[in-house]
């Protein structure tokens, strides 16, 4: 696998998405939105009964669990249009006469969305730690983020969430020929993950570092299997039979 | 340079292509022509591995498409223009070029040499920079044909090139066909055109599924009729008639004031046609030669397989 090649797709799938703008404001509103929403949110239940910010820390954890959501959601929108876009404009066919490799596309794809997408997510999560710093700092009498817990969920679970949904996106994209069903379909990624948020707010698990630990080691093992299905699935031959 | 033995392709119980057979030598320009669904784009896309065949062999240059190690050698030996244009509408022409030139590992400054002098021959240099998407489909086809060169490949396969453009672009994408052949270059060419067939073709091959025919367009046109020199005379009579008859036993037809004789050699045979019209009392206006064409061999071809 030339590493190269993959780099190339993943180049040429940037100077796409910049002349996209619903991609764009995907990965740029939706982060924004979610950081500054959830600084705003606490800002308000303080102000409506106020007690210390040290009562709020362990609920902080379930608004960093929302940014390893937001990072397997985002690639909805970036994954599927990928490899989708390239269905719908046909030019899948000349790529797939050229030397590149099944193997090199399928990384190129799955990189060319968690790139951005991870980015993203991580400028959100810069917005949320920093608003939450401005909030509480002068009240703890200390800095809260970072931290080793935000390390944990943001450097650990959150790229191998993103790459779990870029992954599934990539999935689901090969198999459909159509952007928004592959967009339906690619949201089902949100609910394995709202169930572990679920649990943790119902308190049959504490989203702690262990828990994320733990989380983050499952997520290895389906994001190395989803990337050989990938592999698997990514049949030339169909893809040129039925989208040329 | 290009080889098929009973390769056949089958789609469940649809047989899209049936035991072709053919070899096209180095620097030829092949034409495969055939109706709509006959397997023409079916047949390119095996031989450059775009899809598996169900039985048969072929090699490319001396490669095997069906083992997959060959087939990364004879992905790097050719070039392929698609039915489907296939170019990135939001990148511009020069992106479009460079991004295909990378993964041939052409460095970066020859990649740029090979892309303006392209852009330069095809008439598309000064708008390099515009997306491709706001192109007509005579610039998109010149944009797809400078992509399958872009790494200089010995053997082109062209599916329908000049499908849907007009005739200034058609003309333009034929003459630059006709240069590549000239720089040697080995040109498989799907096409449903006749005329452009018999123009840039060396040789042809109908096919409907299976391989009807093939030859150069001028054998294959003499397999369904033969040259015809054609007399108008200003008032036809039957004297005139029986004269030519005479002068030239065999096929002679009338149509109107028309005198059709059917001849071999038309320059050997014609001074003795005239001469015994003109003794006859005929008045000659016009003689014109009618050569057999590829349309009749095809039609030919193509009906009798029905």
């Amino acid at each position: 696998m030339d590493f190269e090649n993959s780099w190339n797709v993943v180049s040429k799938d940037f100077a796409i998405f910049r002349n996209k703008k619903s991609i764009l404001y995907t990965l740029t509103i939706l982060p924004f939105a979610v950081g500054i929403g959830f600084t705003v949110i606490l800002s308000l239940i303080h102000n409506a009964s106020p007690s210390p910010y040290s009562t709020y820390i362990p609920a902080f954890n379930g608004f960093l669990f929302w940014f390893i959501i937001l990072a397997a959601i985002i690639p909805t929108a970036v994954a599927s249009y990928s490899v989708m876009g390239e269905k719908v404009e046909k030019t899948l066919e000349p790529l797939l006469a050229t030397p590149l490799s099944d193997g090199e596309i399928i990384l190129g794809k799955i990189l060319s969305s968690f790139i951005p997408c991870i980015v993203a997510t991580y400028l959100g999560a810069v917005i949320f730690m920093i608003g939450i710093d401005i909030i509480t700092s002068q009240q703890l009498g200390y800095i809260l983020y970072p931290n080793w817990t935000a390390a944990v969920f943001l450097l650990l679970a959150t790229p191998l969430a993103c790459l779990f949904g870029t992954e599934f996106n990539t999935l689901i994209s090969v198999r459909v020929s159509d952007v928004r069903t592959a967009q339906s379909y690619g949201g089902a990624v949100y609910f394995p993950l709202l169930i572990v948020f679920i649990l943790g707010e119902a308190g049959y698990i504490t989203l702690d570092i262990k828990t994320i630990l733990i989380f983050s080691v499952i997520l290895v093992v389906v994001d190395i299997i989803i990337f050989y299905i990938n592999k698997s699935l990514f049949q030339r031959e169909e893809i040129i039979t039925r989208f040329s | 340079m290009i080889d098929a033995e009973n390769l056949t392709r089958k789609f469940g119980e649809l047989t899209a292509v049936d035991d072709l057979t053919f070899h096209v030598e180095e620097g030829e320009v092949f034409g495969f022509l055939g109706p709509n669904g006959a397997g023409k784009t079916t047949t390119i896309r095996m031989l450059t591995g775009l899809i598996s065949k169900t039985s048969g062999k072929a090699q490319i240059g001396g490669y095997d498409i069906g083992n997959s190690e060959d087939m990364q050698k004879i992905r790097r030996m050719i070039g392929v223009l698609p039915e489907n244009v296939g170019l990135y509408e939001n990148l511009s022409a020069y992106q479009n070029l460079d991004y295909y030139g990378r993964f041939y590992k052409i460095s970066a400054e020859h990649r740029h040499e090979r892309i303006e002098y392209f852009l330069n021959l095809l008439g598309l240099w000064d708008q390099r920079n515009l997306r491709a998407g706001k192109f007509s489909k005579g610039m998109k086809q010149k944009l797809a044909i400078a992509r399958a060169l872009i790494h200089d490949p010995q053997i082109l396969f062209l599916d329908e090139p000049t499908a849907n453009l007009d005739p200034e672009a058609s003309k333009t994408v034929r003459d630059f066909i006709l240069e590549l052949k000239s720089e040697n270059r080995t040109i498989f060419l799907n096409t449903h055109l006749l005329d452009e067939a018999t123009r840039i073709c060396d040789r042809v091959g109908i096919m409907k599924t299976k391989l009807l025919a093939i030859d150069t367009p001028k054998n294959l046109s003499k397999t369904v009729s033969s040259t015809k020199t054609v007399i108008q005379i200003e008032k036809i009579n039957y004297k005139i008639i029986e004269a030519v008859k005479k002068a030239k036993p065999g096929k002679v037809e009338v149509n109107g004031n028309k005198i059709i004789v059917e001849v071999v050699d038309a320059v050997e045979e014609n001074p003795d046609i005239l001469e015994a019209a003109f003794t006859a009392g005929g008045r000659i206006q016009l003689v014109t030669e009618v050569n057999p064409t590829l349309e009749e061999a095809y039609l030919k071809y193509v009906r009798s397989s029905d």
